[in-house]
């Protein structure tokens, strides 16, 4: 497993941003301070999630809504059925940093 | 017959062409599901009346009748199936607009359309910008998508421009369905020897993924999906290049342009917010197969009803007292533009990525952009509503 870069820490809360790494796409979120990265692809019917947007500790696909908690990646309210992968983050000085295999 | 039902009789589709918004606004004040006897539709204005009826097909079919959709296209599409014909028509369709797909493909096609009509632009410092850039990205992207490539720009926008006529032709007339049905010949004379080299020699192109997965001979897989390629040729060319302009325009009219070209990553929430304020597509068709209490009218059974998402995007009660107004930074919530449910349009990504494209790098080599002060644009268009001319200046 190796820690990437990903983006500036200091944005603010509710930032969602799309990012790349080792192949996987990533949306990239950050709740009350806290980092939170999820694979894209929503498993309903695949819209990005980073086009989506923060609602409390989970983001919404903005294709036909449905919610996945950024923490643990489940589904909070359908369509989708099937929760997405996440993936750990850190804070490195002012950096993000994305945990991929 | 009530003021609002009187009102709703006199309002004719020179009105709706003009400026339907006023009229929507009303009608969702006072009669949010309600007969326009001019275009032979009941129309439903509030959001929450929309959204109930386009995800309920057991009480409201896509199937209206008259069709003058079904007529110009020369059969039944994708738009006017329900259940298992309808599945099997998106899973033609679907594999090759997947947004996953769509990302790893079309930022290819259309960077370089995008890149060599603003070369042709560049040091002119005006421009008309819907015919000389929005609706040629559109056409000739979805022209490449679709395996169309080797049409030009122009002949794509007069097949667009022709079905167009046909398509919405709520009120019969015979000028509007002369038009369309030569547009129509046109389209099947031309498309003939594409169909057979593309199932002879397919080339991942969504022609060629349509017509391998149909069934049956050359003759039959056409018919299967000829009128549903017609419907992506209407809305799907048109479309994308409709709301580009009109985003444009919002961000112009608004002066958010300045956020954006200081932070490009807002493209995407204007563009959002463009399909929101003016959705280049008005109106999603059904038919009430049982008489139906509906936003607290009953409508008939057999009653065609437009379900204006164009209207559900202004609804106060979702958008809240500023929902006239073009706002890029408005909360974010998910608009109607691409309706609901099982007919939620397949070329969503396909056109959102376009959009983004054709914007951003406008923006990014055009400085000063601006609305031509002598020229403003002009919006026309109830069902499709879309700026017909957009003159801009820029620092040449």
């Amino acid at each position: 497993m190796t820690w990437v870069d990903a983006a500036d820490a200091s944005l603010p809360d509710e930032s969602v941003l799309a990012f790349e790494a080792a192949g996987t796409a990533i949306a990239l979120a950050r709740v009350d301070g806290a980092w939170h990265a999820v694979e894209t692809w929503c498993t309903h019917a695949e819209c990005p999630l980073s086009d989506g947007w923060v609602e409390g500790a989970a983001i919404r696909c903005s294709c036909h809504g449905s919610l996945f908690d950024l923490a643990t990646g489940e589904v909070v309210e359908g369509p989708a059925e099937e929760p997405v992968r996440v993936f750990p983050t850190r804070v490195t000085g002012d950096r993000v940093e994305i945990e991929v295999a | 017959m009530s003021a609002v039902e009187a009102y709703a009789s006199s309002v004719t589709v020179e009105d709706l062409d003009r400026d339907p918004y006023p009229v929507y606004a009303r009608l969702r004040a006072e009669a949010p599901v309600c007969l326009v006897p001019a275009v032979g539709l009941w129309f439903v204005t509030r959001w929450e009346d929309v959204e109930s009826a386009a995800t309920r097909p057991d009480l409201f079919c896509a199937r209206v009748d008259p069709s003058p959709l079904e007529r110009t296209m020369g059969g039944e599409s994708i738009l006017l199936l329900d259940g298992e014909p309808q599945k099997r028509l998106r899973a033609m369709l679907d594999p090759s607009l997947r947004p996953r797909v769509v990302e790893a493909s079309t930022p290819d096609l259309i960077e370089p359309l995008a890149e060599e009509l603003l070369d042709g632009l560049e040091g002119r410092g005006e421009a008309e910008l819907m015919s000389e850039y929005f609706e040629p990205i559109s056409v000739l992207g979805l022209g490449r998508m679709l395996g169309l490539g080797h049409l030009d720009g122009d002949t794509l926008r007069r097949w667009f421009h022709g079905l167009a006529e046909g398509a919405i032709n709520f009120e019969d007339d015979p000028a509007k369905w002369k038009v369309a049905d030569a547009t129509a010949a046109e389209i099947d004379v031309e498309l003939a020897p594409v169909f057979e080299r593309l199932f002879a020699d397919p080339d991942g192109s969504t022609i060629a993924t349509m017509l391998h997965l149909a069934d049956g001979t050359l003759e039959e897989r056409v018919a299967t999906i000829l009128p549903t390629l017609k419907v992506i040729l209407l809305g799907g060319m048109q479309e994308p290049g409709h709301a580009a302009g009109t985003t444009l325009v919002g961000l112009l009219e608004s002066r958010q342009v300045g956020a954006v070209l200081d932070d490009l990553a807002l493209v995407r929430d204007a563009v959002e917010e463009g399909l929101r304020w003016i959705s280049p597509i008005g109106t999603q068709t059904r038919r009430a197969l049982v008489e139906t209490e509906l936003g607290g009218t009953t409508v008939p059974a057999g009653a065609n009803l437009g379900l204006l998402v164009s209207s559900a995007n202004r609804d106060a009660d979702v958008w809240g007292p500023t929902a006239d107004e073009f706002n890029l930074f408005r909360p974010k919530r998910t608009h109607a533009a691409f309706g609901f449910g099982t007919h939620y349009c397949s070329g969503h990504h396909f056109s959102r990525v376009q959009m983004r494209i054709a914007l951003t790098r406008l923006l990014e080599r055009l400085p000063g952009l601006r609305l031509d002060p002598d020229r403003p644009p002009l919006f026309t268009g109830w069902e499709f509503r879309a700026p017909r001319h957009l003159h801009v200046l820029w620092d040449a």
